[in-house]
């Protein structure tokens, strides 16, 4: 009987045994394979829905723009290049619009004016993975499905709010449904109604609407009602109203949800009462209330029954005795005098309904006929051309990185796979789930996807590029194998046994490999610094006891902590991938979007480090000089660093106004960061405590020596790192000693960011030091770089810098045109211009750092490790295309090969890459 | 030789029947067989212990059914008052309601307007959409695999983790019973200690240390296996695919195999001083036949169900295994499916779960009665 048993139990193990071997593997003949991993599975990959970077991941191989941005020949910029487009698109001139044209596109809009119209003339070579041509009418239904209100794709607003704007796009969108839309900009303003008034209205703190541009000149998508209510309440008068508004909705948000969901979600674990929401809190996590709630109450999650309440005093605490409940009526009434405060001069009124203003309502975006895809502003002119009608101009350089993304979809499979769901609108599985609900069009197409494991994208050999000539060596990876590693370690063993081509860093992978010649950075358009409060008066009313923190009021003690810091040194100790940086725009921010010239090459960018630093090589170096640019770039100079710290404490030791350093004082000085657990934060934490610690000791020291400070005498110094998520907020009102501040913005618009330094109403001002007199700040700039400064036009506050480099035609450079080529008509005169913009910008950068209240430590980056079988086209990073992409990565290994050199190195390169050196 | 000797000889040298009196012979003995089956098998279902056991069991589906259903609203219910992440629909707040809509959680208003739908409201229209017949009774994953029906994407992740199991049982029953026995045949000596240290080692061990462990030494330092599993797409029952799970396979073994054994000797150690074995070695067994004809099978009884339990837990993968060897089965499907969200999916994962684990109570519960009849179920005496 055992016997028996036994022998039924080998049976068993050999039959699953042998079942085991009966299926084949699928083999690969591909010479040239890149391997690959994410950390998270895309849940879709569909053009018209993506959200993550994840889920743009499989598309960046498998579809390609009308135009796309690479590398150019020489490798140190960029060129646009057309792909899907046969040519460059055509502006169509006003004059040559029919009048059918007129009356379908423009009748509602007015005036017509060049760069409104534009026709995109279609590869004629294109075709999907199945060689079926794509033509004309692909696009025009493809961009009908992307806008189909049905579907309600995510994607559909990059051709309503944008650049590129298609005539009537947004009212097919939405067309047919009422959508919560702001009521600023949709009311009438003499009866204060909207269209078809719902009589629903929803107070959103944490939404753009329109409104704020009435109280902010500056105000874009990222300026809120919060952002009125917490910034100019006490201005005009109305700050308690303008607290109530702000606790109600905070109390709601605090008690509808637990926000597990959220980015901010452990803020909310801390939060204890309602006044404790900050607004990064509010902007993430914002909902619409209806304000009828404040009335009814509302019902959270759990069921339960809950009123509105708010506070019935300014600075007092959330107990019993100071809070209310909040009611429709006060809510009105707190409005109504916020906006009638807020809104003199700019456009708002007194008026009974003016409380409506801020806030958002049901709306037909459009209530006319019916609108059908001829109404939207696309149109086949024949099957390879479109036109594309837009309700405001463009230049032809946005247009065409509007359309280095594509909505093309195979509509067929696209219907095919679409569902209605039980609320009667659509969905479709397309491009989800599994490579047999896709089709491509780009140099690769998808063949294998299994969610959460493996997506293996391969050659698309009927791909237009491979055959025109205009390709040559590009693309040469055969085949793209990415697996899913959620688990980092096993990511990382995997590369090092040579079975992964690329892996990212961690902080702790940095120190090993950062300095290995595989690594390389993608840069962020991000300056990481420390933002110090030199605001005398909130320091002293910071300071407690013994410890003394006006000291940081000080410049030269400021300077000093500046110059003590080998920003070098701490690029590679506390981060991972960063680089040393002294400066507020990094490498990536460009001059000139036309030639892709970085500012930071330019003349006026150089100078920066040198008018902050002065000569720190020595006499020898001048400040525009190569080698002296290396010295002053990461402003690090430990003897000088002494020398000003010394000075500022001696000359705070001197003073006599109350509050001021005295012999026997610990400087403490607290350190707010967003995460005091994270890797990275605790070594930057322990990199300055060290540093600082180590150059004051020695500048103490050097006041003994002048006698300056007894022997007897002592100065301590203590930093103290203290959680804050929300530290921005804590900073703009002051209460702060010093944080980590990352601040950055597009790479393509510089002179926009310095918006946050010079602009006191800017939302998001983080620069106290300023105190919000950026107005009347002075600051003297040879603009016209004559070598004079002439106090008429060059002596301005900060504030008219910015506005004038930003607005209006003195500094203008596109009233010249656009992408002049020397030899072109006005280049001249655009050049002229150029400059002058250029040391307006630079003078500005240089005048925020001299105050080193800002103190830039790393321009910001993330490191990866890239395998020996393959190769960048570039070894620098260039803003747009990195380092070429797989377009221009050329493989040093064939498969076999690549396998035979692992196993040569018996899989474990890890020595290998840490030892390489270039 | 005697007369009774050759009348023996004589009756046996009788000629035998011929084939028509033996086929007369096997017609009159064949009715007579069966009679007895069919005696024994109406007795075995109208006997007093049969229908008390069967009472037993149709009490336990009752029991079952209701316990399945309690679970199962107590899990909607919390499911669902799970608060939504607001902070995914501010981009655009009307797409944001409809998917609200479409998941069953919000309610459109006749004025247009959105709110929040009564979990009672929900639990109602869940059940209706159960038996519709809408080919989605359990709603849509909208997260996981866009718009696929959780009974879908669980088929899609059981193989993986079925065929983990299967090669997982079959290498630690038979090893851990072996050991067991013959640490039990050896015990108090050195092979007995030795083995019991290794055995307390690996229970104390948590599986992913281990798995780790085995994964740095196959896969990276000996690199005789691969480090993860294979995607489906080498097909689940190829010999690539096996080689690429015999990591997780060891993973998951080890700890059965300490467990086996060390239950197999505890039981086996009792069976072996009971009376009855010295009866069955005076009555002239050998030691090996009377471990495994009296011994083993005795001891197996509470083993048993234990091994039947495992068999049922098939269905079931571990997450941080399936992490670990990036095993794309329903470990990692069950995680994934409640950090996302994805209410439908995590519902029917769960239900499908608790469905297994009272079956397989159950059966556990009465295979006692079949191993061992002396344990009557549900027998009020």
């Amino acid at each position: 009987m055992i016997r028996k048993s036994w022998k039924f139990g080998i049976a068993s193990i050999a039959s699953i045994l042998s079942l085991a071997g009966c299926s084949g593997s699928t083999g690969s003949s591909a010479t040239y394979t890149y391997n690959t991993y994410l950390a998270t599975s895309p849940n879709n990959w569909n053009v018209h829905n993506w959200q993550t970077s994840d889920e743009s991941y499989i598309t960046s191989f498998t579809e390609i723009g009308l135009y796309d941005v690479i590398l150019n020949a020489n490798k140190n910029g960029y060129e646009f290049v057309p792909e899907m487009a046969a040519d460059m698109p055509k502006a169509i001139d006003p004059a040559d619009i029919t009048d059918a044209e007129m009356d379908t596109y423009y009748s509602s809009i007015g005036n017509l004016t060049d760069n409104m119209v534009w026709d995109i003339p279609l590869n004629q070579a294109a075709v999907w993975e199945d060689g079926t041509k794509i033509t004309a009418d692909d696009y025009i239904k493809s961009m009908e499905l992307q806008l189909d209100p049905d579907y309600a794709n995510y994607r559909a607003d990059s051709y309503y709010d944008g650049n590129m704007i298609l005539v009537n796009a947004e009212n097919f969108y939405k067309q047919g449904r009422q959508t919560i839309e702001p009521y600023y900009g949709n009311f009438d303003s003499n009866t204060g109604n909207v269209p078809n008034d719902s009589g629903f209205y929803f107070l959103n703190l944490g939404k753009y609407t329109p409104y704020v541009n009435t109280v902010f000149n500056n105000a874009d998508e990222t300026t809120n009602f919060y952002s009125i209510l917490n910034q100019v309440g006490s201005t005009y008068g109305v700050q308690l109203e303008c607290e109530r508004i702000i606790v109600g909705y905070s109390y709601y948000l605090w008690k509808i949800s637990d926000h597990k969901g959220s980015s901010v979600a452990s803020s909310w674990e801390s939060v204890k009462d309602p006044t404790q929401v900050s607004s990064t809190m509010i902007s993430n996590d914002a909902v619409d209330i209806d304000i009828e709630d404040f009335d009814t109450g509302f019902t959270d999650f759990q069921g339960f029954q809950d009123t509105i309440k708010t506070i019935k005093a300014l600075n007092i605490g959330w107990e019993d005795n100071n809070i209310e409940e909040y009611s429709l009526d006060a809510l009105k009434n707190d409005l109504r005098k916020v906006v009638s405060a807020v809104g003199r001069n700019k456009g708002a009124t007194s008026k009974n309904w003016a409380w409506k203003l801020p806030l958002f309502t049901y709306l037909y975006t459009y209530e006319g006929e019916p609108l059908t895809m001829d109404d939207v502003g696309i149109k086949k002119i024949n099957d390879y051309t479109i036109r594309l009608y837009l309700t405001k101009a463009i230049t032809e350089l946005n247009l065409k990185f509007a359309l280095t993304g594509n909505w093309l979809v195979k509509t067929d499979l696209y219907e095919r796979l679409s569902t209605t769901l039980a609320t009667g609108s659509k969905a479709t599985t397309y491009a989800s789930n599994s490579a047999s609900n896709y089709m491509s069009y780009g140099p690769y197409r998808l063949s294998y996807f299994e969610a959460g494991k493996q997506i293996i994208i391969v050659r698309n050999e009927n791909w237009y590029g491979y055959k025109d000539g205009k390709h040559e060596g590009q693309f040469q990876m055969d085949e793209i194998d990415t697996h899913i590693y959620t688990d980092h370690t096993t990511a990382l063993q995997e590369f090092m046994a040579g079975r992964l081509d690329d892996i990212d860093l961690t902080v702790s992978d940095f120190r090993n490999y950062g300095t290995s010649g595989r690594c390389t950075t993608t840069y962020e358009s991000y300056t990481q610094k420390i933002s110090f409060n030199s605001d005398y008066e909130k320091l002293k009313s910071r300071q407690q006891g013994n410890d003394n923190k006006t000291i940081l009021s000080n410049k030269d003690f400021r300077k000093g902590l500046s110059l003590a810091i080998d920003r070098n040194q701490f690029a590679s100790q506390a981060t991972s991938g960063s680089k040393g940086f002294t400066g507020l725009l990094n490498d990536l921010y460009l001059a000139n979007n036309s030639t892709g010239e970085s500012y930071r090459s330019t003349v006026q960018g150089k100078s920066v480090y040198g008018k902050v630093y002065g000569h720190l090589g020595g006499e020898k170096i001048d400040e525009v000089d190569g080698d002296a640019l290396e010295e002053n770039k990461v402003g690090y100079n430990n003897a000088l660093a002494i020398q000003y710290i010394a000075q500022g404490l001696e000359s705070e030791l001197k003073s006599s106004v109350a509050g001021h350093l005295t012999a026997g004082n610990t400087i403490n000085i607290e350190f707010r960061v967003y995460d005091d657990s994270a890797e990275n934060t605790v070594a930057a934490y322990n990199f300055i405590t060290k540093t600082w610690s180590d150059a004051i000791t020695s500048a103490i020291g050097l006041l003994k020596d002048r006698n300056d400070l007894n022997d007897s005498e002592t100065l301590g110094f203590k930093i103290s790192m203290v959680k804050d998520q929300d530290y921005y907020t804590t900073a703009q009102n002051g209460g702060y000693d010093m944080i980590f501040s990352i601040w950055g913005g597009a790479a393509v618009n510089p002179y926009g960011l310095m918006e946050v330094y010079c602009d006191n109403t800017h939302t998001s001002c983080c620069e106290y030091g300023f105190k919000g007199h950026q107005a009347e700040t002075y600051l003297d700039i040879d603009a016209n770089g004559d070598g004079n400064i002439d106090v008429t036009n060059e002596h301005r506050s900060f504030h008219d810098w910015y506005t004038a480099m930003n607005s209006g035609d003195e500094f203008s450079e596109a009233i010249y045109g656009d992408g002049l080529q020397p030899g072109d008509d006005n280049y001249e005169a655009w050049y002229e211009v150029h400059n002058k913009k250029l040391n307006v910008l630079a003078g500005l950068e240089a005048g925020i750092l001299s105050r080193f209240e800002a103190v830039p430590l790393v321009a910001r980056g993330t490191s990866s490790l890239l395998g020996f079988k393959v190769e960048n086209a570039t070894d620098t990073y260039v803003s747009l295309v990195g380092y070429g992409g797989i377009r221009f990565m050329t493989f040093n290994y064939t498969n076999e090969q690549w396998s035979s050199f692992c196993a040569e190195n018996n899989n474990s390169l890890s020595n290998l890459y840490r030892s390489y050196q270039r | 030789m005697n007369e009774n000797e050759n009348k023996t000889k004589k009756s046996l040298k009788q000629p035998l029947p011929d084939s028509s009196e033996q086929e007369a012979i096997k017609k009159e003995t064949k009715p007579s067989a069966w009679k007895k089956f069919w005696k024994a098998f109406v007795g075995f279902w109208t006997s007093k212990s049969t229908k008390e056991m069967l009472s037993y069991i149709g009490k336990r589906l009752i029991l079952l059914v209701f316990t399945f259903i309690v679970i199962f609203l107590i899990c909607f219910v919390l499911v669902r008052l799970l608060p939504v992440a607001v902070d995914s629909g501010m981009k655009d707040p009307e797409i944001f309601y409809r998917q609200m809509v479409a998941q069953g959680r919000y309610v459109q208003n006749s004025d247009g307007s959105y709110s929040p739908m009564p979990v009672l409201q929900q639990l109602w229209n869940f059940i209706l959409n159960l038996f519709s017949g809408n080919g989605k009774p359990w709603g849509f994953s909208y997260h996981i695999q866009w718009l696929s029906s959780p009974s879908d994407i669980l088929g899609s992740h059981l193989t993986p983790t079925v065929l983990i199991n299967i090669y997982s049982m079959l290498i630690s029953i038979p090893v851990g019973l072996g050991l067991g026995i013959f640490m039990a045949l050896k015990k108090n000596k050195w092979q007995d200690h030795t083995l019991s240290i290794v055995i307390m080692l690996v229970i104390s061990v948590p599986s992913f240390v281990y798995a780790f462990l085995l994964q740095y030494l196959f896969a990276y330092v000996w690199q005789v296996l691969p480090s993860t599993a294979e995607s489906a797409s080498v097909g689940y029952f190829s010999f690539k695919y096996f080689r690429s799970i015999i990591l997780p396979i060891l993973s998951m073994t080890f700890g059965s195999i300490a467990g086996y054994a060390r239950y197999t000797r505890a039981e086996l150690t009792e069976v072996l001083t009971s009376d009855f074995m010295l009866l069955a070695r005076t009555k002239g067994l050998t030691r090996a036949q009377a471990t495994v004809r009296h011994a083993f099978r005795n001891s197996l009884v509470p083993i048993f169900p234990m091994i039947l339990g495992e068999v049922i837990s098939v269905l079931s993968g571990s997450m941080i295994i399936e992490n670990i060897f990036q095993v794309n089965g329903v470990g990692g499907l069950y995680l994934q499916s409640i950090l996302t969200r994805d209410y439908d999916v995590f519902q029917f994962v769960s239900m499908f779960y608790i469905l297994i684990s009272l079956v397989g109570t159950l059966v556990v519960d009465v295979s006692y009665g079949i191993v061992d009849p002396r344990i009557r179920m549900g027998s009020k005496k």
